[in-house]
């Protein structure tokens, strides 16, 4: 019997209806029924019945055939990886595979949990080194990572403790723990998150999936963290999408959204997820089927408050877990205490948050106690405060600071180009600086607050005691901690380990040693940062003539002296000087092999930079659309790349390419909706660009409604008195009155300069030139008497405030004069 | 990362953006940019320091999974949509290189898959052999009923799931669970069945 062929199709409508009818009666049934259904054509019965013999066995063929001919499985039972042999897959992920696995060099028994990475561009030199860090973190409720290596097809593998559990959520599912069971698991969490922070690892993508629970001898549950610091090690663009931002958005933080520094707050928000959906079996956000609007909703909207999601009716968004408590007690049990304790772990900028997991633990640990909490409820002064708005850089730059130090040392273990005697050297301080940190407990030193500077304080203590017999390892971390001190603006002490790994290097390399080199322009670039430009000037050029000597004006060492003497000269007030140099570095670095991508692309930004300063937008242009080009290849789609484009906007319209340049801004404008919602302030920084490029070819009809929608964000986000509000109030007017309604595009302006006087004062520069713009536009719509006197009270003002020989003076002038209002 | 690879991936992302604006015609210049970047994906990933215990069919495949990243950011219909046209190119692609082996070389019935024994590496089922088995069946199928060959295509070598079959087909779910269950049938036999599968069915 064949298969139906193509040539009888026209009897495959009934033999499709029949098998599907047939599929629904009882087997003994289904031959009478065919038999009566065929009368006139029995070859039909007899094709829908093989093809229901064939359906019993098909589907598990398939199944079979699908493993062959797309198999996720690389490694087969029994297979070799490096000294494991596997012996079977436990699971796979977005990542990679997971199998069981045993060594078969008898270096030790027990089984592990082997992580094959599907094989990503990202870079295995720099997987290999960070998973040292990683081994380090010894903690019983981490689970250990002892080994990594490369299969050998190149995929980067894991060993790891094999870990048997469940998932923390579907733990406390299943043994139906109550809130205070809950929290106390979740107490462990903390602790164990807090440790790995002390050794300097971030979690990053912390999840239930990654947070296991099991049992111990004892029978009470044992909480054990997986793949910790893994994210990181695979920062990869195959494998993350948009840089840092993990394949799930659920537990992903604001910051991680949009594609910006990941810090411990990070770990700090997901444990504030993980713990919201232990006590409320529901996401802080609702669950779109859109990524783009689930992010949206992570940047935008408040969570909802934890008592209040479950006393909700729950018909729509039913509880993921059996919840610890019937949900109208449930609701009285989080309303207080936990609801502003996990509003606070979810706070949207990272410095309202906890400042570490340990506090997050200690606070539920007062909940549990009957103590006040530390967490208050949120009021808008709190918010928008002085307080957060002093720190934010300052904690920002704590936190980058302190993953830099690990970090940075451990890219210099890859590097191809670092020589073997300092792959050794750093080798050891990075050995050094991590069991210096990691030793440190940050919650002993300062009072219970892990405070990055007294770290910082204590590790110098430790190189000065602990690493005299190793002098180069030692000036390798001063300069790395000076470097740190920097970013905290504490310059002093910045300097004097500066300047101090300065001095060792000199007397053990000598003066002409690349180290030596390397001190001199980091000690320039402080002088720089700190105004001090001739020091600055003086160390740049001793490095640049040191490293000439050498190897010529070619290396990427000498770049970075020529870059900083342009730097120096643009600062000082004379930007064209400043060219030539800045131009030279960026030759130099596009042709050094060991000059990073970012090292190019940062003399390149400057190079841009120094063109549009000086009005020579023609060569700015083709800079920055090679900065967006790779923007746009490295990034996609990412708030770096609609910035990048912009920049490259803004030089366009100095250019007068004003359908260009609307393109462009037009392009930022969608990435930025797509990444940042539809009412972020840089989406009313694009709608303002588009517009102004629009009312520029005469076009303000069009510009007049996107001005519009720029106020509403901006007012939304600012306030009424803000100097953003004001600049869009001016737009806004301006092209109301150029297309046509002059009332209401004066009455605009008018608003404008009032926001200005209330947010800068009344004889402001921002101001003046606001209310100037103003009189030209009374004077243009025939309106001199109450163009005149604002005139005449500008002038002297506008002198004041610019200088008489300034353009706004000038501009002022004519327009008095014209008028014949100008003052005596 | 070669640069080959991010410019076809700007210009996949290209189509997804104008196919996220609502071109429906760029899911039809999709399909071979998308054949490309498979190819080229799987290619690179091939070259790696040993071949001794890698499957190239896992590589094809891994190139997939990471093409059909690409379409995170669509919405689920247009995701779906280019999910559907991967798949076909996925099909291809491993079509290709199964030809590639030469496995035809070998002579034989290569429309015959001995069902007893399907797993990878024996001798009478390499992948390569059910691939291209497989193809040619489907083959006959579309022209039978091009729908069901489509859920093939999307369920089989797509590995998309039922939904998201139904969405890039614009069918119903149970359209797509139907029309699985009666095409998985078909193809069984199809597969099973005599030594001369291009002669035209005497019977019936």
């Amino acid at each position: 019997m064949e298969t139906m062929d193509p040539h009888d199709d026209d009897r495959w409508p009934r033999v499709e209806a029949l098998f599907e009818r047939a599929l629904d009666l009882a087997r003994r049934d289904r031959d009478a029924f065919l038999v009566r259904e065929t009368l006139d054509d029995p070859t039909i019965a007899e094709e829908v019945r093989a093809l229901l013999d064939a359906d019993i066995e098909a589907g598990a063929f398939f199944d079979r055939v699908a493993q062959a001919v797309t198999p996720r499985d690389v490694l087969d039972a029994g297979e070799l990886t490096g000294p494991y042999r596997v012996l079977d897959r436990l699971g796979a992920g977005g990542m990679g595979t997971v199998y069981r696995a045993r060594r078969v060099d008898g270096a030790f028994e027990r089984e592990v949990a082997l992580k094959v990475f599907r094989t990503g561009g990202g870079d295995v030199r720099r997987f290999l080194a960070e998973r040292q860090t990683l081994a380090r973190l010894d903690h019983p409720s981490i689970a250990r990572l002892y080994d990594g290596g490369v299969t050998s097809d190149g995929r980067p593998y894991f060993a790891m403790e094999l870990v048997e559990g469940q998932p923390i959520t579907t733990y406390a599912d299943t043994h139906e723990l109550d809130v205070d069971d809950r929290l106390r698991l979740f107490q462990q969490v903390c602790e164990a998150v807090q440790f790995a922070h002390s050794r300097l690892v971030v979690h990053r993508d912390l999840k239930p999936s990654n947070v296991m629970v099991a049992e111990g001898d004892d029978g009470a549950p044992r909480v054990k963290l997986l793949d910790f610091g893994i994210a990181k090690v695979l920062d990869d663009p195959d494998l993350t999408v948009g840089g840092s931002v993990p394949r799930t958005p659920a537990y992903a933080a604001p910051e991680q959204v949009r594609g910006e520094e990941v810090t411990t707050a990070t770990d700090v928000y997901a444990l504030g997820v993980l713990l919201y959906e232990l006590l409320t079996g529901r996401r802080p956000y609702r669950a779109a089927d859109e990524r783009a609007a689930f992010e949206r909703a992570i940047l935008e909207t408040e969570p909802t408050r934890p008592s209040t999601a479950v006393s909700a009716p729950t018909e729509s968004d039913p509880p993921t877990l059996t919840l610890p408590a019937p949900s109208e007690r449930l609701a009285r049990r989080l309303a207080g205490d936990l609801d502003q304790i996990l509003l606070k772990a979810l706070r949207k900028e990272p410095p309202a948050r906890y400042r570490s997991p340990e506090a997050f633990g200690r606070d539920i640990e007062r909940h549990l106690d009957g103590l006040p909490v530390e967490a208050r409820p949120e009021s808008v002064g709190y918010r928008m405060g002085k307080f957060v708005r002093r720190h934010r850089g300052a904690v920002a730059a704590a936190s980058v600071g302190l993953s830099a130090l690990v970090v940075g040392l451990g890219v210099a273990l890859w590097q191809g180009q670092v020589a073997a005697v300092e792959r050794d050297r750093a080798e050891r301080a990075s050995a050094f600086m991590v069991d210096l940190l990691g030793e440190f407990d940050p919650t002993r030193a300062s009072g219970g607050r892990a405070d990055p500077e007294a770290v910082l304080d204590q590790a110098v203590e430790r190189i000065d005691a602990g690493l005299v017999g190793d002098p180069a390892v030692q000036a390798q971390l001063y300069d790395h901690v000076g470097q740190i001190y920097q970013t905290y603006a504490r310059f002093d002490d910045a300097e004097r380990l500066i300047r101090r790994a300065l001095d060792l290097r000199r007397s053990l390399f000598g003066e002409a040693d690349p180290s030596v080199v390397e001190s001199l322009n980091h000690l320039a670039w402080l002088c720089f940062v700190r105004g001090d430009y001739d020091g600055a000037d003086s160390l740049y050029a001793r490095a640049l003539a040191i490293e000439e000597a050498a190897s010529g004006r070619t290396t990427n060492a000498a770049a970075a002296s020529i870059e900083g003497q342009g730097l120096l000269l643009r600062a000082q007030g004379a930007p064209q000087a400043a060219i030539p140099l800045v131009r030279e570095a960026l030759a130099i670095r596009e042709a050094a092999p060991e000059a990073t991508p970012t090292d190019v692309a940062s003399t390149r930004n400057a190079l841009a930079a120094l063109y549009t300063l000086t009005g020579r937008h023609a060569e700015a242009v083709p800079l920055l659309e090679q900065v967006v080009a790779e923007r746009r290849a490295t990034l996609g789609r990412h708030v770096h790349t609609a910035q990048a484009l912009t920049d490259y906007g803004a030089a366009l319209v100095a250019q007068s390419d004003f359908e260009a340049a609307a393109a462009i801004h037009r392009e930022a404008l969608a990435i930025r909706r797509e990444r940042l919602g539809d009412s972020h302030p840089h989406v009313a920084q694009s709608l303002s660009h588009i517009g102004w490029a629009l009312q520029s070819q005469a076009r303000a009809a069009e510009a007049e409604p996107l001005y519009r929608e720029a106020l509403a964000i901006r007012r939304e986000h600012f306030g009424e008195d803000h100097t953003a509000v004001g600049n869009s109030l001016l737009l806004l007017g301006e092209a109301t009155l150029l297309s046509g309604d002059v009332e209401r595009g004066l009455g605009v302006m008018g608003e404008a300069v009032r926001a200005f006087g209330r947010v800068l004062g009344e004889d402001h520069s921002t101001t003046l030139s606001a209310e100037l713009r103003l009189a030209a536009h009374l004077d243009a719509v025939g309106r001199p008497e109450a163009a005149r006197p604002l005139a005449a009270r500008l002038l002297p003002q506008l002198r004041e405030a610019f200088g008489p020989e300034h353009d706004k003076a000038r501009q002022a002038q004519a327009l008095a004069g014209r008028l014949g209002a100008g003052p005596s | 990362m070669s640069d080959s690879r991010s410019s076809a991936s700007s210009e996949v992302e290209r189509l997804l953006d104008a196919l996220r604006g609502g071109d429906d015609e760029a899911l039809d210049r999709l399909f071979p940019v998308v054949y490309d970047e498979l190819r080229k994906l799987a290619h690179a990933v091939r070259r790696g320091p040993s071949m001794q215990t890698l499957n190239t069919t896992a590589l094809v495949h891994e190139a997939y999974i990471r093409l059909a990243d690409e379409g995170a950011n669509l919405d689920f219909e247009g995701r779906s949509h280019f999910l559907g046209v991967a798949a076909k190119a996925m099909r291809h692609v491993l079509v290709d290189h199964a030809r590639k082996q030469g496995a035809v070389k070998r002579g034989g019935n290569l429309d015959r898959v001995d069902l007893s024994d399907t797993l990878v590496g024996t001798a009478s089922g390499s992948p390569d052999q059910h691939v291209l088995a497989l193809d040619r069946a489907l083959d006959r199928l579309e022209v039978l009923d091009g729908r069901k060959a489509r859920v093939v295509e999307c369920r089989f070598f797509g590995e998309m799931s039922v939904e998201e079959t139904a969405a890039a087909l614009r069918v119903s779910t149970a359209t797509v669970k139907r029309d699985w269950r009666l095409a998985q049938a078909w193809l069984y036999r199809a597969l099973a069945e005599s030594d001369a599968p291009d002669a035209p069915a005497a019977s019936l």
